[in-house]
Protein backbone atom coordinates (compact mmCIF):
# COMPACT_ATOMS: atom_id res chain seq x y z
CA UNK A 1 0.00 0.00 0.00
CA UNK A 2 2.74 2.41 0.92
CA UNK A 3 4.86 1.52 -2.04
CA UNK A 4 2.36 1.93 -4.91
CA UNK A 5 3.03 5.64 -5.58
CA UNK A 6 6.78 5.04 -5.42
CA UNK A 7 6.53 2.25 -8.02
CA UNK A 8 4.56 4.57 -10.28
CA UNK A 9 7.18 7.31 -10.02
CA UNK A 10 9.93 4.78 -10.77
CA UNK A 11 8.08 3.75 -13.94
CA UNK A 12 7.63 7.40 -14.98
CA UNK A 13 11.30 8.18 -14.37
CA UNK A 14 12.30 5.24 -16.57
CA UNK A 15 10.19 6.61 -19.41
CA UNK A 16 11.80 10.03 -18.92
CA UNK A 17 15.26 8.48 -18.98
CA UNK A 18 14.61 6.69 -22.29
CA UNK A 19 13.36 9.87 -23.95
CA UNK A 20 16.27 11.89 -22.60
CA UNK A 21 18.79 9.51 -24.15
CA UNK A 22 16.91 9.67 -27.44
CA UNK A 23 16.84 13.47 -27.35
CA UNK A 24 20.57 13.86 -26.84
CA UNK A 25 21.65 11.34 -29.44
CA UNK A 26 19.45 12.76 -32.17
CA UNK A 27 20.99 14.80 -34.95
CA UNK A 28 17.82 16.37 -36.28
CA UNK A 29 17.08 19.22 -33.88
CA UNK A 30 13.29 19.33 -34.33
CA UNK A 31 12.95 15.71 -33.28
CA UNK A 32 15.08 16.44 -30.22
CA UNK A 33 12.67 19.17 -29.17
CA UNK A 34 9.67 16.82 -29.51
CA UNK A 35 11.40 14.16 -27.42
CA UNK A 36 12.12 16.67 -24.70
CA UNK A 37 8.46 17.71 -24.68
CA UNK A 38 7.36 14.09 -24.16
CA UNK A 39 9.77 13.79 -21.27
CA UNK A 40 8.21 16.94 -19.88
CA UNK A 41 4.78 15.27 -19.88
CA UNK A 42 6.20 12.35 -17.88
CA UNK A 43 7.54 14.77 -15.27
CA UNK A 44 4.20 16.56 -15.03
CA UNK A 45 2.42 13.27 -14.25
CA UNK A 46 5.11 12.58 -11.62
CA UNK A 47 4.30 15.91 -9.97
CA UNK A 48 0.68 14.81 -9.76
CA UNK A 49 1.49 11.44 -8.22
CA UNK A 50 3.71 13.11 -5.59
CA UNK A 51 0.74 15.30 -4.54
CA UNK A 52 1.87 18.80 -5.54
CA UNK A 53 -1.00 20.42 -7.49
CA UNK A 54 0.40 23.95 -7.48
CA UNK A 55 3.61 23.01 -9.21
CA UNK A 56 1.77 20.88 -11.77
CA UNK A 57 -0.16 23.87 -13.12
CA UNK A 58 2.96 26.04 -13.44
CA UNK A 59 5.02 23.26 -15.01
CA UNK A 60 2.40 22.36 -17.62
CA UNK A 61 2.23 25.92 -18.90
CA UNK A 62 5.99 26.43 -18.88
CA UNK A 63 7.45 23.10 -19.90
CA UNK A 64 4.94 22.23 -22.62
CA UNK A 65 3.95 25.58 -24.01
CA UNK A 66 6.93 27.90 -23.70
CA UNK A 67 10.18 25.94 -23.95
CA UNK A 68 9.53 24.02 -27.20
CA UNK A 69 8.14 27.10 -28.97
CA UNK A 70 11.07 29.35 -28.04
CA UNK A 71 13.60 26.72 -29.13
CA UNK A 72 11.66 26.24 -32.39
CA UNK A 73 11.99 29.98 -33.03
CA UNK A 74 15.75 29.66 -32.58
CA UNK A 75 15.95 26.65 -34.93
CA UNK A 76 13.94 28.38 -37.65
CA UNK A 77 16.39 31.25 -37.75
CA UNK A 78 19.54 29.10 -37.76
CA UNK A 79 20.37 25.66 -39.08
CA UNK A 80 18.16 22.64 -38.63
CA UNK A 81 20.66 19.77 -38.65
CA UNK A 82 23.65 19.72 -36.38
CA UNK A 83 27.07 18.69 -37.59
CA UNK A 84 29.68 20.11 -39.90
CA UNK A 85 28.59 21.45 -43.28
CA UNK B 1 36.28 16.98 -28.11
CA UNK B 2 39.53 15.17 -27.49
CA UNK B 3 39.26 11.50 -26.52
CA UNK B 4 41.04 11.81 -23.18
CA UNK B 5 38.79 14.67 -22.06
CA UNK B 6 35.71 12.65 -22.94
CA UNK B 7 36.81 9.71 -20.80
CA UNK B 8 37.55 12.02 -17.90
CA UNK B 9 34.10 13.61 -18.16
CA UNK B 10 32.38 10.21 -18.18
CA UNK B 11 34.29 9.06 -15.08
CA UNK B 12 33.38 12.26 -13.26
CA UNK B 13 29.72 11.76 -14.14
CA UNK B 14 29.72 8.17 -12.85
CA UNK B 15 31.06 9.56 -9.57
CA UNK B 16 28.13 11.98 -9.44
CA UNK B 17 25.65 9.13 -10.01
CA UNK B 18 27.01 7.03 -7.17
CA UNK B 19 27.14 9.92 -4.71
CA UNK B 20 23.62 11.11 -5.59
CA UNK B 21 22.15 7.65 -5.05
CA UNK B 22 24.01 7.35 -1.74
CA UNK B 23 22.81 10.69 -0.42
CA UNK B 24 19.21 10.19 -1.51
CA UNK B 25 18.74 6.70 -0.13
CA UNK B 26 20.58 7.14 3.19
CA UNK B 27 19.55 10.59 4.31
CA UNK B 28 20.21 10.84 8.02
CA UNK B 29 20.45 7.24 9.37
CA UNK B 30 17.32 6.10 7.61
CA UNK B 31 15.73 5.99 4.22
CA UNK B 32 14.19 9.00 2.62
CA UNK B 33 11.31 9.95 2.10
CA UNK B 34 10.32 9.45 5.73
CA UNK B 35 7.06 9.13 7.72
CA UNK B 36 7.85 12.27 9.76
CA UNK B 37 8.54 15.49 7.88
CA UNK B 38 10.94 18.23 8.90
CA UNK B 39 10.22 20.63 11.75
CA UNK B 40 9.85 23.77 9.67
CA UNK B 41 7.27 22.19 7.34
CA UNK B 42 5.34 20.87 10.33
CA UNK B 43 5.31 24.36 11.85
CA UNK B 44 3.82 25.81 8.68
CA UNK B 45 1.19 23.06 8.51
CA UNK B 46 0.17 23.56 12.15
CA UNK B 47 -0.19 27.30 12.04
CA UNK B 48 -1.73 28.36 8.78
CA UNK B 49 -5.51 28.41 9.15
CA UNK B 50 -5.56 27.29 12.76
CA UNK B 51 -8.68 29.12 13.93
CA UNK B 52 -8.43 27.86 17.50
CA UNK B 53 -5.01 29.37 18.20
CA UNK B 54 -4.62 32.57 16.29
CA UNK B 55 -1.17 33.65 17.28
CA UNK B 56 0.71 32.79 14.07
CA UNK B 57 -2.07 32.17 11.63
CA UNK B 58 -2.37 33.44 8.08
CA UNK B 59 -5.84 33.72 6.70
CA UNK B 60 -5.92 31.18 3.89
CA UNK B 61 -6.46 27.41 3.84
CA UNK B 62 -3.91 26.98 1.07
CA UNK B 63 -0.50 26.37 2.58
CA UNK B 64 1.71 26.97 -0.45
CA UNK B 65 0.29 30.41 -1.30
CA UNK B 66 0.55 31.48 2.34
CA UNK B 67 4.22 30.42 2.44
CA UNK B 68 4.99 32.24 -0.81
CA UNK B 69 3.47 35.57 0.22
CA UNK B 70 3.09 35.69 3.96
CA UNK B 71 5.83 33.71 5.66
CA UNK B 72 8.46 34.05 2.94
CA UNK B 73 7.40 37.14 1.04
CA UNK B 74 10.88 38.57 0.47
CA UNK B 75 11.90 35.57 -1.65
CA UNK B 76 9.10 36.30 -4.07
CA UNK B 77 9.97 39.97 -4.31
CA UNK B 78 13.58 39.19 -5.15
CA UNK B 79 12.46 36.69 -7.75
CA UNK B 80 10.44 39.45 -9.40
CA UNK B 81 13.64 41.51 -9.44
CA UNK B 82 15.51 38.71 -11.21
CA UNK B 83 12.81 38.57 -13.90
CA UNK B 84 13.09 42.33 -14.31
CA UNK B 85 16.86 42.19 -14.85
CA UNK B 86 16.48 39.38 -17.40
CA UNK B 87 14.00 41.37 -19.47
CA UNK B 88 16.31 44.42 -19.40
CA UNK B 89 19.10 42.21 -20.75
CA UNK B 90 16.88 40.91 -23.55
CA UNK B 91 15.81 44.39 -24.55
CA UNK B 92 19.40 45.63 -24.77
CA UNK B 93 20.25 42.91 -27.29
CA UNK B 94 17.14 42.66 -29.41
CA UNK B 95 15.25 45.93 -29.39
CA UNK B 96 13.89 47.18 -32.71
CA UNK B 97 11.82 50.35 -33.07
CA UNK B 98 8.35 49.43 -34.25
CA UNK B 99 7.48 52.53 -36.29
CA UNK B 100 6.91 51.34 -39.87
CA UNK B 101 6.40 47.68 -39.23
CA UNK B 102 2.72 47.37 -40.07
CA UNK B 103 3.21 48.20 -43.71
CA UNK B 104 4.51 44.70 -44.36
CA UNK B 105 1.25 43.02 -43.39
CA UNK B 106 -0.32 41.03 -46.23
CA UNK B 107 -3.37 39.09 -45.20
CA UNK B 108 -3.23 36.27 -47.73
CA UNK B 109 0.46 35.55 -47.70
CA UNK B 110 1.21 35.31 -43.99
CA UNK B 111 -0.11 32.70 -41.63
CA UNK B 112 -0.96 29.02 -41.80
CA UNK B 113 -4.05 27.31 -43.27
CA UNK B 114 -7.69 28.00 -42.45
CA UNK B 115 -8.07 24.93 -40.20
CA UNK B 116 -5.29 26.12 -37.90
CA UNK B 117 -6.74 29.61 -37.74
CA UNK B 118 -10.17 28.36 -36.67
CA UNK B 119 -8.70 26.12 -33.99
CA UNK B 120 -6.63 29.01 -32.66
CA UNK B 121 -9.73 31.19 -32.37
CA UNK B 122 -11.49 28.65 -30.15
CA UNK B 123 -8.50 27.88 -27.97
CA UNK B 124 -7.49 31.40 -27.01
CA UNK B 125 -10.88 32.16 -25.45
CA UNK B 126 -10.65 29.05 -23.27
CA UNK B 127 -7.09 29.86 -22.24
CA UNK B 128 -8.03 33.39 -21.19
CA UNK B 129 -10.95 32.22 -19.02
CA UNK B 130 -9.00 29.44 -17.30
CA UNK B 131 -5.98 31.60 -16.57
CA UNK B 132 -7.97 34.42 -14.95
CA UNK B 133 -9.83 31.85 -12.84
CA UNK B 134 -6.56 30.32 -11.67
CA UNK B 135 -5.10 33.70 -10.73
CA UNK B 136 -8.07 35.09 -8.81
CA UNK B 137 -8.79 31.98 -6.74
CA UNK B 138 -5.21 31.45 -5.67
CA UNK B 139 -5.90 31.46 -1.95
CA UNK B 140 -8.57 28.75 -1.89
CA UNK B 141 -7.69 26.27 -4.61
CA UNK B 142 -4.31 25.41 -6.14
CA UNK B 143 -2.99 27.93 -8.63
CA UNK B 144 -2.09 31.45 -7.74
CA UNK B 145 -0.29 34.23 -9.55
CA UNK B 146 2.42 32.18 -11.26
CA UNK B 147 0.15 29.54 -12.75
CA UNK B 148 -2.34 32.12 -14.01
CA UNK B 149 0.34 34.30 -15.58
CA UNK B 150 2.13 31.46 -17.33
CA UNK B 151 -1.12 30.03 -18.69
CA UNK B 152 -2.23 33.41 -19.98
CA UNK B 153 1.05 33.98 -21.82
CA UNK B 154 0.50 30.89 -24.01
CA UNK B 155 -2.37 32.61 -25.85
CA UNK B 156 -0.39 35.29 -27.76
CA UNK B 157 2.20 32.63 -28.53
CA UNK B 158 -0.36 30.58 -30.42
CA UNK B 159 -1.53 33.69 -32.24
CA UNK B 160 2.04 34.36 -33.39
CA UNK B 161 2.37 30.79 -34.64
CA UNK B 162 -1.00 30.49 -36.39
CA UNK B 163 -1.36 33.96 -37.77
CA UNK B 164 1.75 36.08 -37.97
CA UNK B 165 3.47 38.58 -35.71
CA UNK B 166 2.05 41.50 -37.69
CA UNK B 167 -1.47 40.41 -36.82
CA UNK B 168 -0.59 40.46 -33.14
CA UNK B 169 0.86 43.94 -33.44
CA UNK B 170 -2.19 45.20 -35.30
CA UNK B 171 -4.42 43.76 -32.55
CA UNK B 172 -3.05 46.25 -30.10
CA UNK B 173 -0.25 44.46 -28.29
CA UNK B 174 2.96 46.43 -28.23
CA UNK B 175 6.05 46.69 -26.09
CA UNK B 176 5.05 49.98 -24.48
CA UNK B 177 1.64 48.81 -23.33
CA UNK B 178 3.04 45.61 -21.88
CA UNK B 179 5.68 47.55 -19.96
CA UNK B 180 3.05 49.92 -18.56
CA UNK B 181 0.81 47.08 -17.35
CA UNK B 182 3.81 45.34 -15.83
CA UNK B 183 4.71 48.45 -13.89
CA UNK B 184 1.13 48.75 -12.60
CA UNK B 185 1.39 45.23 -11.19
CA UNK B 186 4.70 46.08 -9.52
CA UNK B 187 3.20 49.24 -7.97
CA UNK B 188 0.33 47.21 -6.46
CA UNK B 189 2.85 44.83 -4.88
CA UNK B 190 4.99 47.60 -3.44
CA UNK B 191 2.10 49.61 -1.96
CA UNK B 192 0.59 46.62 -0.17
CA UNK B 193 3.99 45.49 1.08
CA UNK B 194 5.00 48.87 2.50
CA UNK B 195 1.66 49.89 4.06
CA UNK B 196 2.16 48.26 7.50
CA UNK B 197 5.21 50.44 8.11
CA UNK B 198 2.93 53.33 9.06
CA UNK B 199 1.59 51.44 12.08
CA UNK B 200 4.99 50.27 13.37
CA UNK B 201 4.58 46.86 11.84
CA UNK B 202 7.03 45.09 9.57
CA UNK B 203 7.04 44.78 5.80
CA UNK B 204 4.58 42.24 4.30
CA UNK B 205 2.59 41.73 7.48
CA UNK B 206 -0.74 40.02 6.98
CA UNK B 207 -2.54 39.39 10.24
CA UNK B 208 -2.27 40.80 13.76
CA UNK B 209 0.81 39.91 15.74
CA UNK B 210 1.35 40.60 19.44
CA UNK B 211 4.45 42.78 19.24
CA UNK B 212 3.19 45.32 16.68
CA UNK B 213 0.29 47.75 16.47
CA UNK B 214 -0.95 46.89 12.95
CA UNK B 215 -4.48 45.45 13.07
CA UNK B 216 -4.00 43.31 9.96
CA UNK B 217 -5.72 43.19 6.62
CA UNK B 218 -9.40 42.17 6.76
CA UNK B 219 -10.31 38.54 6.25
CA UNK B 220 -13.95 39.06 5.36
CA UNK B 221 -15.51 41.84 3.31
CA UNK B 222 -19.26 41.50 3.49
CA UNK B 223 -20.26 38.00 2.42
CA UNK B 224 -17.01 37.37 0.52
CA UNK B 225 -14.03 35.64 2.01
CA UNK B 226 -10.77 37.46 1.26
CA UNK B 227 -7.69 36.00 2.88
CA UNK B 228 -5.92 39.13 4.04
CA UNK B 229 -3.83 40.67 1.26
CA UNK B 230 -3.40 37.47 -0.75
CA UNK B 231 -5.92 38.26 -3.46
CA UNK B 232 -4.30 41.58 -4.37
CA UNK B 233 -0.85 40.04 -4.42
CA UNK B 234 -2.10 37.35 -6.78
CA UNK B 235 -3.56 39.96 -9.13
CA UNK B 236 -0.29 41.89 -9.15
CA UNK B 237 1.81 38.79 -9.79
CA UNK B 238 -0.52 37.71 -12.63
CA UNK B 239 0.00 41.06 -14.38
CA UNK B 240 3.78 40.95 -13.90
CA UNK B 241 4.38 37.39 -15.13
CA UNK B 242 2.04 37.47 -18.12
CA UNK B 243 3.22 40.81 -19.47
CA UNK B 244 6.85 39.79 -18.94
CA UNK B 245 6.46 36.66 -21.08
CA UNK B 246 4.57 38.55 -23.80
CA UNK B 247 7.43 41.04 -24.06
CA UNK B 248 9.94 38.21 -24.46
CA UNK B 249 7.89 36.63 -27.25
CA UNK B 250 7.53 39.85 -29.20
CA UNK B 251 11.27 40.56 -28.93
CA UNK B 252 12.30 37.07 -30.06
CA UNK B 253 9.98 36.88 -33.03
CA UNK B 254 10.95 40.27 -34.41
CA UNK B 255 14.67 39.71 -34.06
CA UNK B 256 16.02 38.58 -37.40
CA UNK B 257 14.71 39.04 -40.90
CA UNK B 258 11.39 40.66 -40.21
CA UNK B 259 9.95 37.83 -38.15
CA UNK B 260 7.89 35.41 -40.20
CA UNK B 261 7.43 31.88 -38.99
CA UNK B 262 9.33 29.78 -41.53
CA UNK C 1 20.50 9.18 -13.68
CA UNK C 2 18.86 11.79 -15.85
CA UNK C 3 21.00 14.43 -14.17
CA UNK C 4 24.18 12.79 -15.44
CA UNK C 5 22.89 12.26 -18.97
CA UNK C 6 21.81 15.88 -19.31
CA UNK C 7 25.12 17.06 -17.82
CA UNK C 8 26.89 14.93 -20.42
CA UNK C 9 24.80 16.61 -23.09
CA UNK C 10 25.67 20.09 -21.85
CA UNK C 11 29.40 19.52 -21.64
CA UNK C 12 30.24 17.27 -24.59
CA UNK C 13 27.90 18.04 -27.49
CA UNK C 14 29.25 20.87 -29.66
CA UNK C 15 26.04 22.38 -31.00
CA UNK C 16 24.74 25.33 -29.00
CA UNK C 17 21.02 24.61 -29.38
CA UNK C 18 21.56 21.01 -28.24
CA UNK C 19 23.24 22.42 -25.15
CA UNK C 20 20.21 24.61 -24.45
CA UNK C 21 17.82 21.64 -24.76
CA UNK C 22 19.95 19.62 -22.34
CA UNK C 23 20.02 22.58 -19.93
CA UNK C 24 16.22 22.67 -19.74
CA UNK C 25 16.12 18.93 -19.01
CA UNK C 26 18.71 19.40 -16.23
CA UNK C 27 16.71 22.14 -14.51
CA UNK C 28 13.49 20.13 -14.57
CA UNK C 29 15.14 17.02 -13.18
CA UNK C 30 16.60 18.94 -10.25
CA UNK C 31 13.15 20.27 -9.34
CA UNK C 32 11.59 16.79 -9.44
CA UNK C 33 14.32 15.50 -7.15
CA UNK C 34 13.46 18.14 -4.52
CA UNK C 35 9.75 17.25 -4.59
CA UNK C 36 10.52 13.55 -4.39
CA UNK C 37 12.37 14.10 -1.13
CA UNK C 38 9.41 15.95 0.37
CA UNK C 39 6.98 13.05 0.32
CA UNK C 40 5.51 11.44 3.43
CA UNK C 41 5.60 7.61 3.63
CA UNK C 42 2.26 6.85 5.30
CA UNK C 43 -0.56 4.72 3.82
CA UNK C 44 -2.80 7.61 2.65
CA UNK C 45 -1.06 10.96 2.28
CA UNK C 46 -2.95 14.10 1.31
CA UNK C 47 -1.96 17.31 -0.54
CA UNK C 48 -1.26 20.38 1.64
CA UNK C 49 -4.65 22.07 1.13
CA UNK C 50 -7.37 22.31 3.75
CA UNK C 51 -10.63 21.33 2.07
CA UNK C 52 -13.12 23.48 4.01
CA UNK C 53 -13.31 26.96 5.44
CA UNK C 54 -14.67 26.01 8.89
CA UNK C 55 -12.86 22.86 9.99
CA UNK C 56 -13.62 20.95 13.14
CA UNK C 57 -10.96 19.90 15.65
CA UNK C 58 -10.42 16.37 14.41
CA UNK C 59 -10.40 17.45 10.74
CA UNK C 60 -7.65 19.95 11.53
CA UNK C 61 -5.54 17.45 13.50
CA UNK C 62 -5.84 14.76 10.82
CA UNK C 63 -4.75 17.33 8.23
CA UNK C 64 -1.73 18.16 10.36
CA UNK C 65 -0.65 14.55 10.63
CA UNK C 66 -1.19 13.31 7.09
CA UNK C 67 -0.19 15.88 4.50
CA UNK C 68 3.05 16.21 2.59
CA UNK C 69 5.69 18.87 3.15
CA UNK C 70 4.66 22.26 1.76
CA UNK C 71 7.96 24.17 2.02
CA UNK C 72 9.87 22.72 -0.98
CA UNK C 73 6.86 23.29 -3.23
CA UNK C 74 7.01 27.04 -2.64
CA UNK C 75 10.73 27.16 -3.45
CA UNK C 76 10.33 25.07 -6.63
CA UNK C 77 7.69 27.42 -8.05
CA UNK C 78 10.15 30.29 -7.80
CA UNK C 79 12.91 28.22 -9.36
CA UNK C 80 10.81 27.24 -12.39
CA UNK C 81 9.97 30.85 -13.27
CA UNK C 82 13.57 32.01 -12.90
CA UNK C 83 14.69 29.17 -15.22
CA UNK C 84 12.36 30.43 -17.94
CA UNK C 85 13.88 33.91 -17.83
CA UNK C 86 17.46 32.58 -18.04
CA UNK C 87 16.72 30.23 -20.96
CA UNK C 88 14.96 33.00 -22.92
CA UNK C 89 18.02 35.22 -22.54
CA UNK C 90 20.29 32.38 -23.67
CA UNK C 91 18.21 31.85 -26.81
CA UNK C 92 18.60 35.48 -27.81
CA UNK C 93 22.36 35.21 -27.24
CA UNK C 94 22.50 32.09 -29.44
CA UNK C 95 20.77 33.88 -32.33
CA UNK C 96 23.25 36.76 -31.95
CA UNK C 97 26.20 34.32 -32.13
CA UNK C 98 24.83 32.84 -35.35
CA UNK C 99 24.39 36.31 -36.82
CA UNK C 100 28.07 37.09 -36.29
CA UNK C 101 29.90 33.81 -37.00
CA UNK C 102 27.44 32.07 -39.38
CA UNK C 103 27.90 28.74 -37.64
CA UNK C 104 26.69 27.15 -34.44
CA UNK C 105 29.34 24.54 -33.70
CA UNK C 106 31.57 25.27 -30.78
CA UNK C 107 34.83 23.95 -32.41
CA UNK C 108 34.40 26.11 -35.49
CA UNK C 109 33.70 29.21 -33.42
CA UNK C 110 36.95 28.75 -31.49
CA UNK C 111 38.91 28.34 -34.74
CA UNK C 112 37.30 31.42 -36.26
CA UNK C 113 38.12 33.46 -33.18
CA UNK C 114 41.78 32.49 -33.39
CA UNK C 115 41.92 33.63 -36.99
CA UNK C 116 42.44 30.31 -38.79
CA UNK C 117 40.16 29.00 -41.51
CA UNK C 118 37.58 26.31 -40.92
Amino acid sequence: MIIYPLLLTAYLFTIALVFTILAIKEKDLIKAVIYSAVQSIAYAIAFGVLLAPDILLVYLAVGLGIYPVIILYAISRTRRLEGHG
Amino acid sequence: MVKVLKILVIMFLILIVISTIYFVIEDVLGGSPKPVIRGLGQFFLNNTYNIYYKKWWSGSPETVTAILWDYRGLDTIFETTVLYIAIIGCMVLAYKPLTNILKKYDKEKHGLTLIVKTAVKIIIVLIAIVSINLALRGYISPGGGFAGGSAYAVAPLIIIAGYSIYYLLSMGYSLNKSAILRSIGLVILVIIALAPLMYHGYILQNQMKTHTLFPGYPVNIGPFYIGGFLIFMNIGEFLIVSMEFIMIFILISLYLRGGEES
Amino acid sequence: MTITISLYGVIVKPNIIKKIIALTILGDTANVLIIFLAYRLIPFPKPPILPSLKPSEEALSSFMKSSVDPLPQALVITAIVINVAVIAFLVILAIQVFKQYHTLEYDEIIKLKRGEQV
